[in-house]
Parts: C-alpha cells; structure tokens; sequence
C-alpha cells in the first residue's frame, strides 16, 4: 500500500528574483519502506520534505499521504492530521526543556487528552524499543545528544503516525551517537514497521535506508536500492553523490 | 556612517522591539508631568483645600519618579538581556567595549528623549482632562487650562537625569559576559527552577506571622509594622518559592497535567514565575498597598455615609441647661422655612442617667413615654404599650453589638445607689437610626421620669426634613447651605456669650460633606496612583513576554509542526498570560482583605468586605483590559510564526 504518493510537485518561491525549487517530482513511498532523500546544498531537499510536513504549499502537482490530501484541509484539520498521521524527527531536536523526556515524549497524546493508562502503555513501549526507559525522568539538558534524539524519535513514533519523517536527524550527533540513532530508526522500521522518510547530507546515515532518491537542483536524478550489503551500498552512495557532481565538501556529515 | 547615526538606525530599523520599553517610559513621563501640571496650577494654592491637595500631588510624583526609576532599570537590564546576540557579534566585528558602551549608551539617551518628548505631548492632552477631573472630584470650581512652563520645565529635567543616570548605570550590565556566551545569548537551555524546603518554609512562617500579628491582639504601630514587614518578605518568598513548589506540586497529578494543553504552560509555569517573582512580587505589593488605601479610603466614606442616613434629623440643637429653659430656636426655624422645605421640629427632655444591667453599669438617655410615642410616630417605630410604674421600653442600635442582649423580662436598675429605682425590660426595640444614642434609649412612663433625678437634664431638638432624607447632600445642596447659615449663626452667639455656650447645633450634611472632601481627596490620588502602578505594570509584563516571544515562537513553531493547532496554542499562552496577569492581583486582594479588616475593625468600620471588593473589582477590570491587548497581540504574533 502507498503510503505517500507525489506527483508532479513544482515549487516557486516568488520573490524579486523567482526561483524554481522544485520541478516535477514523482515520488511514491510504501508502507514499511526507509527511503533516504539526498542531495547537494540548495538542491531541494529541504522544500520537498516541507511539503511532505504539509507546512509549505506546493505551487502544481499533488500529494496524497494515506490517500488524503493535506492542502485541501482547514487548518485546525491540518493540525490534527499533522499529529495523528505524520511523526517528525528533526536535526535540533525541538524538545521543550521544560518538559521531562517522558513529558516530551507523551505531549502529542496530552494534546489529544489521552487516557493516562494508554499514555503510560504507549510510553513504556516506545521507551523501551528506543532504550530510554532509564532516563525518562531527566531532563532534556541532563542527556546526551543521541539520547537527545531518541527522545524525539520515540515522540515521533508514540502516536504509530503513517509516516515518520527525519530531516537530517544525525545532523548535530557525533559519529557514535549518529550510529545509535540510525540503528534506532532502523530497528522501528524492521520491528515496527515504521514507513520512513530521511533527508540527509550523511551518507553513512542514508546507508541505513532501502532506497535512496537523490534530487539536484530540484529535479530527480538517481535513485539506487540497496542490497545485503550495507557496506557496497554506502559506497554506491559515494560514487553517485561524486558522479552527480557534488564537490566533496558536500558530503560532510554536517549540514551548515 | 557615523555612530550616532548607526545607533538611530538601530532604534528605527528595530522599532517593535523597543517599542514597549519606549511606551512604559512615555507613559511615566506623562503622569509624572499630569501631577506636575496640576500641583504647580497658579490658582491652586488659592483654593481652600488646594495647598493640601498639592501637597498630596507633589508626594505622589515623588512615587511616581521612583517606582519610573525602577521600572526603566529593571526593563532596560530585561532589554539588554535579549540583544546579547547583537552584542556578540558586533564584539566579534572587532568593536571595542567602549564603543559599544557608547552605543548603548546613545540608544537610551534617544529613546529617553523621545519618550520625554511624547510624554510631555500627551500630558499637555492629557492635564486638561486631568484638572477638570481633579476639580469636579475635589468638589472646586474648574481650573482654567494654563501653559505649563514650570511643570514642563521640571519633568523634563528630572527625566532627563533619570535617563542619563540609567544610562550610565546599565553599562555595568555587560561588562562581564564574554564573546561565546554573549552569541549563545538566550539559547542556552534553562535549568529547572530551585527551590529550597528551608526557605519555603521561612515563607509560609512568615506570612503566618504577618496574619497573626494583625489579628491575635488589638492593633497597635509595631503589630502594624511587624505585619508590613513580614507581609513583604513572605510575599517574596511566595514568589521565588512557594510558587515554584506549588507548580511542581500540580505536576506530580499526571491525570491533570497530562491532559490537553495543560502539560505544556504547567510546566512552563514554575519557569515562568520564578523568572518573574522580582516584578510580580513588586506588582502585587504595589498593586496591595494601592488597594489598601483605597479600601481604607472607601470603608470611611462608606461609614460616613452610613452615619448620615443613621441620622434622620437635618440639624440637631442641644441645649444644656439646668434646668432647661426654653432657649431661642427661631433662627433655625426661620433658615428651613426661606428653604422652602417642609419640616417638623421635635422637642425632647433627656435625661442622662447611669444604669445598672447584669453586673455592668452603662450611662444611657432616659425619656418619658408620651415624648418617646412623638419620637415613635415621627420616624415610623413600633408604638409602645402602657407602661407602668416598673416598665421600661428599650431602644437600641445594633451597632452596639456587646450590649444588645437586653431581654423581655429581665430587671435594670436607674440611678446610683440608694436611690436606684428598679425596672423590668417589658419591650426591646432595634432601631439603627443615631436617636438610640449609645448604648440605649430607655422609655419609661411619664410620670416616673418627672419623678427621676432632676439633675443630667437637657433639652434636644430636633429638626425632621423628610426631602431631605432622599439624597446624600451635595456642597451646593440646600441642606448644605442652610447648614453653613445656621453654623455661621451659632459662631455669632457664641462670640456673643449667653446662651450659645450651653447649646450646640449639628449639622448632620456639614459633618458629612467634611469627611467627603478628605476622603475624595485621598480616593483621587489613590485611584491615580494606582492606575499608574497597574499600567506600568502591565506594560512592564508586555515587555517582559515580548522580549521572550522569540523563544515562544521558536517553541511553538517547532509545536505546530508536530500538530499543534492554533486553538491550543492559544489556550495554552492564554492562560500563561492569565496567570502573570492576574495572580498578582488575587494576592493582594487576599492580603488587602486580611489587613484592612482588623484596621477598619479597630476604627469601628466593620463592613469592610464591600469596599475591598470594589477596589479590587477596579483593579480586576483595569487589568482585565490589560490582559486581552496584550494577550491579543502575543497569540497574533505567535499566529504568524506557526505553520
């Protein structure tokens, strides 16, 4: 079953100087698939998952997540499709660090007034697939990065949405940390059978997915599956990043 | 680009974010000037009761400079705190210390100026308003508008050393902070607010003390003072403690904190009130202080006007005299027939007697039955039954409260020993009108009060205007006037010797009208006062949420990204907002009322309840208006932040 379908998504941003962000994207995600986006800077990575997020309206074509088109919603409907149907995970986190990590990990289920025996289930269950059940009670300032991110990962994943969207989530991590929270992800996806989308500059980070598309200036350009071997497929990923054109500074695991 | 210039743009091109500290500093300006314009009027010391009210102005703009002093300080250190960015990068561009000293030094200067100049721009507006309010409450002719050159003269010099003097002062601010954590700035993370068992102990200790110093004995200054001081120090702790401990006391019932919005400003709470307890304990002490006042203010106009309609009689002559002659009353007579006023003149031996009921002896007014029957039909009163030689009829107010246990049945005894005669109660009547006098009024049967000490006789009459009962007196009222003739009459033959020494006339509307003119007074300064502590305290909070906005709008942009709706959002700072706003408000009415009782108690004044309510329901309202502008403008702020 798709789960996300794009077809023929353009975007201009109007400005004194137009710029054509997106040009004709086709797309179609399934259910249980990790799907890796990538791309130089400016590439339009970034816009194509915004309208994925439903927070930036594309200009032509159409987006179905589960069938539903999101831009045809009101906004309060948008919200609520939003926190039911999409998980996001995002590079600096945005937990609230006046909020415990269990408080920050339950605050999508307050928000739909819960029971507090689901909420308590749900937790448990997500905190332990994600291996942070020991530091619920801390907070967001008292853990590390990794932790930092599979708190927002285990946020994303409580309300079982349809799709869990990360957008460059090992951006800020040290390499250790960043090889946790991929093995996390990965682990949802094959435990849980979380649909994924991942937008990275990282290639060890996208070798963890199934399939990766690579966009370059707004339009597809390749896209390469991956097979027993996450190891070959981290270094097709090299290859097609440098046959594509990107300058080596681009695969630096750091997006500034 | 020259510097000057450099820092004007930097004001003009970030207009929103200095706007607020600008309007609280315009705001003050214009009060302070408002009270200045009005104290230093040319025809005000001409006035009868205008020296005092000048005075009392003058006072008031010394408050209002030193609370404007504080608030400019401590706004202008919330101020700097949110720029620390700007500062870091220009520190990085190689700019030196001195020079950014002198930016922000210049920055200040210009935006003292310009809040001078708007505040003296609209004080003009605003102090003709101002006098023709000030006159028409203190009950004097309308002062004429007059160019303010003294009054400009003043606040513009007093503002402008208080600018220059912040200026300065704010300097040390940023000394310390270095480069990395000046680029940092806001975004550190906080840490969860302490809080200490010991000192939230203190807190509780010393509120508890406040109360009991006010309320375990009769109130004298040091219990007074005790209280103030503990009130104050506990009001602190409230703040920076107790208030911390109650919001983490919420948190731990998850099934209400974990519930729609609730997780979100409930744990935002305790960040947000011990960030602010500096402010809102200085609001709510303020803000009790004002209440207070005019809570006292308000429970004595209220008992004064509670005595004029206690009062049935428009004048009341008594005549000492032993024994009582017949002393002249036809200028009394002859000022309410040229008032045109219908009027019934009741004429009653008294006689003062001590009295012995229970165990304890009380002096009460004796009258005989035939006159207290004149008295009864006259004011509406039960009638009295046939009294015989041993009956007595008792009469009393329930202001009296100690003393209102007489009963049917019981026994009194008239007269000190041997001579006393004795008396069963056959009748009680309560009656709140001031005839009673204090503690009683006992009838007895004619015969018998011809019969009682000859001596502690004395004449009263009383003068029965029944138009004049409908309405409280104005100053140009009829009543008012007549009782300013009869005064000046009274004066005359007191001067003159003879009779007037022996008698004594009351003006029920003159002593009412001289306990308003005070009171009003009091009331107009205390309602001004307060009206500036509650604006630039809302002010101030509208700063201080602006200058977080940038860190909301981070919070709730990233919030609406994960699904959370509009509605939520404004829920959810609503009530944060809500609680800044109001809180303060709550507390000081709870203490207003807790102090204002055991004073007013002590002063005699025991509905209390009422006018501390309405002082507080003004607060209440002015805040009110307060909160929806500024909740208004956050949630649209933050609207458009949102996805």
């Amino acid at each position: 079953m798709d789960v996300l379908q794009i077809k023929g998504l353009s975007k201009v941003y109007n400005g004194k100087v137009a710029t054509q962000a997106l040009t004709d994207i086709h797309l179609t995600i399934q259910q249980g698939e990790f799907v890796g986006i990538m791309g130089p800077s400016g590439s339009g990575k970034t816009t194509l998952l915004n309208m994925v997020s439903t927070i930036d309206e594309p200009s032509s074509g159409e987006v179905y997540i589960n069938g539903k088109n999101p831009y045809l919603m009101k906004r309060k409907e948008l919200a609520l499709f939003r926190r039911r149907e999409l998980g996001f995970v995002f590079q600096d986190f945005n937990l609230l660090d006046t909020l415990t990590v269990a408080e920050n990990i339950v605050l999508p289920l307050t928000l739909d007034s819960r029971r507090l025996k689901d909420m308590d289930r749900l937790l448990k269950r997500v905190a332990g697939r994600l291996n942070i059940t020991d530091i619920l009670n801390k907070r967001t300032y008292e853990i590390s990065g990794g932790q930092r991110q599979r708190t927002a990962i285990a946020r994303a994943m409580i309300t079982s949405p349809s799709i869990v969207l990360a957008d460059e989530p090992t951006g800020a991590l040290d390499s250790n940390s960043s090889r946790i929270v991929m093995e996390s992800l990965e682990n949802i996806n094959r435990e849980e059978g979380a649909t994924l989308m991942l937008v990275t500059h990282d290639p060890l980070a996208a070798s963890y997915c199934h399939r990766i598309v690579f966009i370059k200036d707004g339009k597809l350009a390749a896209e390469i599956h991956r097979g027993d071997s996450r190891q070959a497929f981290f270094q097709r990923i090299i290859d097609t990043l440098s046959f594509w054109g990107g300058n080596s500074n681009e695969l630096s695991a750091i997006r500034v | 680009m020259s510097f000057p210039r450099f820092a004007f743009n930097n004001i003009r091109r970030n207009a929103r974010a200095y706007f607020a500290y600008f309007l609280s500093s315009a705001i003050m300006v214009m009060i302070f000037f408002c009270y200045a314009v009005f104290s230093y009027h040319p025809d005000v010391q001409s006035i009868e009761m205008g020296g005092r009210t000048a005075t009392a102005m003058q006072v008031a703009s010394y408050i209002v400079y030193i609370f404007a002093f504080f608030f400019v300080l401590y706004s202008i250190s919330v101020f700097l705190k949110s720029r620390n960015r700007e500062f870091g990068i220009l520190t990085i561009l190689g700019a030196r210390a001195g020079q950014i000293n002198r930016l922000i030094f210049l920055e200040n200067m210009l935006i003292g100026l310009f809040a001078i100049i708007v505040g003296l721009a609209s004080g003009l507006l605003l102090s003709k308003l101002f006098l023709l309010l000030s006159t028409k409450i203190i009950g004097v002719d309308n002062l004429p508008f007059y160019w303010p050159v003294k009054a400009a003269g003043i606040t513009i010099v007093a503002f402008f050393l208080l600018f220059l003097a912040i200026s300065l002062f704010t300097l040390l601010f940023i000394r310390k902070n270095n480069v990395l954590e000046l680029l940092k700035g806001s975004s550190k993370p906080k840490k969860e607010p302490k809080v200490s068992a010991l000192l939230s102990l203190l807190g509780i200790a010393l509120l508890a003390a406040g109360y009991l110093a006010l309320n375990l004995k009769t109130i004298s200054s040091p219990s007074i003072i005790i209280a103030a001081v503990t009130g104050i120090a506990g009001t602190y702790f409230f703040y920076s403690q107790l208030s911390v401990l109650l919001t983490r006391l919420i948190k731990r019932n998850r099934r209400l904190t974990w519930k729609g919005t609730n997780l979100l400003w409930i744990s935002e709470m305790s960040y947000k009130l011990k960030d602010n307890s500096r402010i809102l304990f200085l609001i709510t002490v303020v803000t009790a202080l004002a209440s207070m006042s005019s809570a006292l203010v308000l429970g004595v106009d209220q008992s004064n006007r509670d005595s004029f309609k206690s009062n049935p009689f428009a004048f009341t002559y008594t005549v000492f005299k032993n024994p009582p002659g017949e002393p002249d009353v036809a200028p009394i007579r002859k000022e309410l027939e040229s008032q045109g006023v219908q009027y019934r003149q009741l004429k009653v031996t008294m006689l003062s007697e001590s009295m012995l009921f229970g165990d304890r002896y009380l002096v009460v007014n004796i009258v005989s039955a035939s006159q207290y029957r004149s008295i009864a039909e006259l004011l509406h009163w039960e009638g009295l039954p046939e009294l015989t030689d041993h009956d007595a009829v008792m009469t009393y107010s329930k202001n009296t409260e100690g003393l209102s246990r007489y009963k049917v049945g019981e026994s009194i005894k008239i007269g000190s020993e041997p001579a006393a005669a004795a008396f069963e109660i056959k009748k009680v009547v309560q009656s709140d009108q001031v005839v009673t006098g204090s503690p009683a009024l006992v009838a007895v049967n004619d015969e018998v009060f011809s019969r009682l000490n000859q001596d502690n006789r004395w004449l009263i009459y009383w003068y029965y205007v029944p138009e004049w009962n409908k309405h409280l007196p104005g100053t140009r009222s009829p009543e008012s006037i007549a009782g300013n003739n009869l005064e000046k009459w009274q004066r005359s033959l007191a001067n003159g010797g003879g009779e007037g020494v022996s008698a004594y006339l009351s003006a029920r509307a003159n002593l009412y009208l001289e306990t308003k003119q005070g009171t009003s007074l009091f009331t107009f300064i205390g309602v001004f006062v307060a009206l500036i502590f509650s604006l630039s305290s809302a002010s101030f909070l509208y700063f201080k949420l602006h200058s977080e906005l940038e860190e909301a709008g981070r919070m709730y942009y990233a919030l609406s990204k994960i699904g959370l709706g509009v509605r939520e959002m404004r829920t959810a700072a609503s009530r944060q907002i809500a609680i800044l706003f109001f809180v303060p408000i709550i507390i000081s009415a709870v203490q207003t009322l807790v102090v204002v009782r055991p004073i007013l108690e002590e002063m005699d004044i025991t509905r209390v309840v009422v006018p501390v309510l309405l002082t507080f329901a003004g607060f209440l309202a002015a805040q009110i208006v307060f909160f929806l502008i500024v909740r208004t403008k956050y949630v649209h702020s933050l609207k458009k932040i949102m996805v």
